[in-house]
C-alpha cells in the first residue's frame, strides 16, 4: 500500500509537467502581447524588449516553459503583471477561504444526498422514492446563482439570519453560497446513491445478514451501504475536485474571494502569471484529492486494495 | 408435552404467493411439515417447485412486497413465530433457525473479512464483545477445517468449497436448534460436494441439530435424511421416511425423479426424463398439476388437487389415482 502511494505520488510529477504546458501552450496562443498591458503607451521598441526580457518574455516557447519549471519547482510562480505581487503568496491567500467553503458545501451534499438516496433506494417506486427523486430533479435543474439569489433574498434580506455576501461573519458567512454549491452537489450525488444501493439491495449477502438476525437498520446501514459507497466516493471526489477548483459563480453573487474568481479576474486583466500559476496549483490539488479517493477505495473494498498491492 | 413440543418445526397450510403486475405467482399452495428433534427431512423437487420460498418463509424472510405469506400454524421449537414482532423474529434467526444458502460466491460480503461475519451472530445472539467474539469466530473456522488464522481474509481470498464452509461456520455459530441447508452442494464440485455433506452431518450431530435439507439430489437425501417430502408445484406430493419413499415409491411424479437419475448398471439404457415441463405458477391447472405430464393421469385428476392421504403410519402421499383400488405404479412393482 504504502509502495502504492508512493509510486501515484511519483507520478505527480509528470502529471504537473503536462498540465503546465498545455496552460502554457494555451496562454501563449491567447493574443496580445501582455508587455503593452505593463508598458507605457510611449515606449520606444526598444523598451519593450527590455521590459519583455525582465518580465521573462523573452526567447521560444520551450526556453520559456522550461525557465518557468525550474522556478515552479522551487515554489515560485511569478509575479502578478497587474498587482505586482508574489502569485503563490495570492494563491495561498485565497486557497482557505475556497477550502472552507469546499468543506462545508461537500459536507452539506453529502448530509442531504447519502440519507435521502438511501431512503429512495430502500423504499423503492413508493412516495418516499419519488419525493426523493423530485427534490434531486430540482436541485439539479436549478441554476446556482438563482439559488443563489433566491437564498439572499430569504435568508439574508427577509428573515436577516445569515449576511448577504463577503467573508466576515465567520461560519456564517460560509452557509448560504456553501448551501447554494451543495444543493445542486447533492441532486447528483442522491441519485448515485439510490442507484449504487438499488445494485446492492438484492444482493444475497443481504438476506444473509438478515438469516443471521441482524436487524434491517444494520443490514441496510452496514452491510448494504459499504457495498454501495465505491460509485458514491468516485462523484464525491470529482465533485469536491470541482469545487476546489472554485465556482465562480457562487463566488461572485456571495462576493466570497475565493480561488474560482482569482482565475476568472486574473484572464480578464491578462494576467498570465496569476492564471497558470493558479491552475497549476489547482491542479496538483485535484491530483491530491485523486490519490486520495483512491486510498479510500482501498480501504472500503477489500478487493481493490489487493488490486493496488499486487 | 403438548402437541407442538414434540416438533422442532410444525408448520400447518402454508401458502405463499407472489402478487407481481404479470399476475399472481402460486409458489406454495397448502403445505404442512412436521419435523422431530435431531431429524433431517429432504425436502426434494425441481427447481421452481417452492423449496426455497419454504424454507424463507420458515425464517419470515419472504420479501414483501410481492411476497405474501400465509399460515394457520407455525411453530419452531414450540414458539409461535408468526406473532412475534420484528425484533424478537431477529432474535430467532441465527440463534434459533439458521440457514445455509445455495451459492456460496454471492452470500458472503465482500467488504467484510470472514472472521466479522462469523462474529456478528455471537455479537448479537451471544452478546459477545467484538474482540471475543472474533476469537470464537476463528474457532469456528477450524471446526469447519480452515485455520482460525485466516479469519481476517475477505471472501474473495477463498475458494468456493471453503466459502461455503465458511456460509457453514456462520450458520452454525451460535448453535441453531434447527438448520435449513437450502442446496447447499449444488455449486460446489461433485468432490467437494462429499466433504462439506460430511462435515454439516457431523456438526449437526455434534450439536444435536435437527436439519431441512432441500436438494435436488435424490443421492444426497439417502445419505443424509430420515424423512424426505418431495414437492411439486408448491404442493407436497409424497411425503414419508426415507424408506418408504425411497423403496415404496407411491407417488408417479417421484417415480419420475427416480427414473431420471442415470443407471450405472445399464449403460446403453437412454435417460427416462419427465416428459413435459413444470407448470406456470401464475395460472396452475385445476386439478392435480403434475396430471399433465403424467403416465397415469385419468380424468378424475382434473377436478380438484388431490389431498395428502395417509398409506401408513409414516407415509403419504397425494394422488388420485390411489382412489382407484389395486394401482399401483410401476416402480412399486420392481420393489
Amino acid at each position: 500500500m504504502h509502495r502504492y502511494i508512493l509510486k501515484r505520488l511519483l507520478m505527480l510529477i509528470p502529471v504537473l509537467l503536462c498540465v503546465a504546458f498545455v496552460i502554457f501552450a494555451i496562454m501563449n496562443v491567447a493574443d496580445g502581447d501582455p508587455v503593452y498591458s505593463v508598458a507605457s503607451a510611449d515606449a520606444t521598441p526598444e523598451e519593450l524588449d527590455a521590459l519583455r526580457k525582465e518580465m521573462g518574455l523573452d526567447g521560444s516557447l520551450l526556453t520559456r516553459y522550461f525557465r518557468y519549471i525550474g522556478k515552479m519547482l522551487k515554489g515560485d510562480l511569478g509575479t502578478s503583471y497587474v498587482s505586482k505581487r508574489d502569485v503563490m503568496k495570492t494563491y495561498m491567500e485565497r486557497l482557505p477561504n475556497t477550502l472552507k467553503l469546499a468543506s462545508l458545501t461537500m459536507l452539506i451534499a453529502v448530509g442531504m444526498s447519502i440519507p435521502l438516496g438511501i431512503i429512495a433506494a430502500v423504499h423503492q417506486n413508493s412516495l418516499k422514492d419519488t419525493a426523493s427523486m423530485v427534490l434531486a430533479l430540482l436541485g439539479l435543474s436549478m441554476p446556482n446563482f438563482w439559488l443563489g439569489l433566491l437564498l439572499i433574498i430569504v435568508f439574508s434580506l427577509g428573515l436577516g439570519w445569515f449576511p448577504s455576501g463577503g467573508y466576515t461573519a465567520g461560519l456564517k458567512s460560509l452557509v448560504l453560497p456553501a448551501f447554494t454549491i451543495g444543493a445542486g452537489l447533492a441532486a447528483l450525488m442522491t441519485r448515485t446513491t439510490r442507484a449504487s444501493m438499488l445494485d446492492v439491495i438484492r444482493q444475497d449477502y443481504l438476506l444473509m445478514a438478515r438469516a443471521k438476525g441482524v436487524s434491517e437498520r444494520k443490514v441496510i446501514r452496514k452491510h448494504a451501504l459499504k457495498n454501495a459507497l465505491i460509485p458514491i466516493i468516485t462523484v464525491f471526489g470529482v465533485q469536491f475536485s470541482n469545487v476546489l477548483g472554485g465556482s465562480v459563480l457562487a463566488e461572485t453573487v456571495f462576493s466570497w474571494p475565493g480561488v474560482g474568481r482569482l482565475v476568472v479576474d486574473a484572464i480578464d486583466q491578462r494576467d498570465i502569471p496569476t492564471v497558470t500559476g493558479a491552475l497549476v496549483m489547482t491542479t496538483m490539488l485535484v491530483s491530491i484529492v485523486n490519490l486520495v479517493v483512491d486510498i479510500i477505495y482501498a480501504y472500503v473494498d477489500p478487493r481493490i486494495k489487493a488490486q493496488y498491492t499486487k | 408435552m403438548s402437541e407442538t413440543e414434540k416438533h422442532i418445526l410444525d408448520v400447518k397450510n402454508l401458502v405463499v404467493r407472489y402478487e407481481t403486475e404479470d399476475g399472481i405467482v402460486r409458489a406454495i399452495n397448502g403445505i404442512d411439515i412436521q419435523l422431530g428433534y435431531k431429524q433431517t427431512l429432504g425436502l426434494v423437487g425441481e427447481t421452481g417447485a417452492g423449496k426455497t420460498t419454504a424454507a424463507l418463509s420458515i425464517l419470515r424472510l419472504v420479501p414483501s412486497p410481492p411476497g405474501v405469506v400465509e399460515c394457520d400454524l407455525l411453530h419452531i421449537d414450540g414458539l409461535d413465530i408468526l406473532s412475534l414482532p420484528d425484533h424478537k423474529m431477529e432474535e430467532v434467526r441465527g440463534k434459533e433457525v439458521s440457514m445455509i444458502f445455495q451459492d456460496p460466491m454471492t452470500v458472503l460480503n465482500p467488504v467484510f473479512t470472514v472472521g466479522e461475519q462469523i462474529a456478528e451472530s455471537l455479537e448479537i445472539h451471544e452478546h459477545l464483545s467484538h474482540k471475543d467474539a472474533l476469537q470464537r469466530a476463528e474457532s469456528m473456522l477450524e471446526l469447519v477445517g480452515i485455520p482460525g488464522s485466516r479469519a481476517n481474509e475477505y471472501p474473495h481470498q477463498f475458494s468456493g468449497g471453503m466459502k461455503q464452509r465458511v456460509v457453514i461456520a456462520i450458520a452454525l455459530a451460535c448453535s441453531p436448534k434447527l438448520l435449513i441447508a437450502d442446496e447447499p452442494t449444488t455449486a460446489l464440485d461433485v468432490t467437494i460436494q462429499a466433504q462439506v455433506l460430511e462435515l454439516m452431518s457431523q456438526l449437526k450431530d455434534k450439536y444435536d441439530t435437527s436439519m431441512i435439507m432441500i436438494t435436488h439430489d435424490l443421492g444426497i437425501v439417502a445419505e443424509v435424511c430420515d424423512k424426505v417430502a418431495v414437492m411439486y408445484a408448491g404442493r407436497i406430493v409424497e411425503q414419508g421416511l426415507l424408506e418408504d419413499v425411497f423403496n415404496h415409491t407411491l407417488h408417479p411424479y417421484t417415480e419420475g425423479l427416480f427414473n431420471s437419475l442415470p443407471n450405472v448398471k445399464n449403460r446403453t439404457a437412454m435417460l427416462k426424463p419427465i416428459r413435459g415441463l413444470m407448470p406456470d405458477p401464475t395460472n396452475l391447472p385445476s386439478g392435480c398439476a403434475f396430471a399433465p405430464r403424467c403416465n397415469y393421469a385419468t380424468e378424475a385428476c382434473l377436478g380438484e388437487p388431490p389431498a395428502l392421504r395417509a398409506v401408513s403410519d409414516t407415509h403419504s402421499v397425494a394422488c388420485a389415482a390411489y382412489n382407484t383400488p389395486g394401482f399401483h405404479i410401476e416402480k412399486g412393482r420392481d420393489a
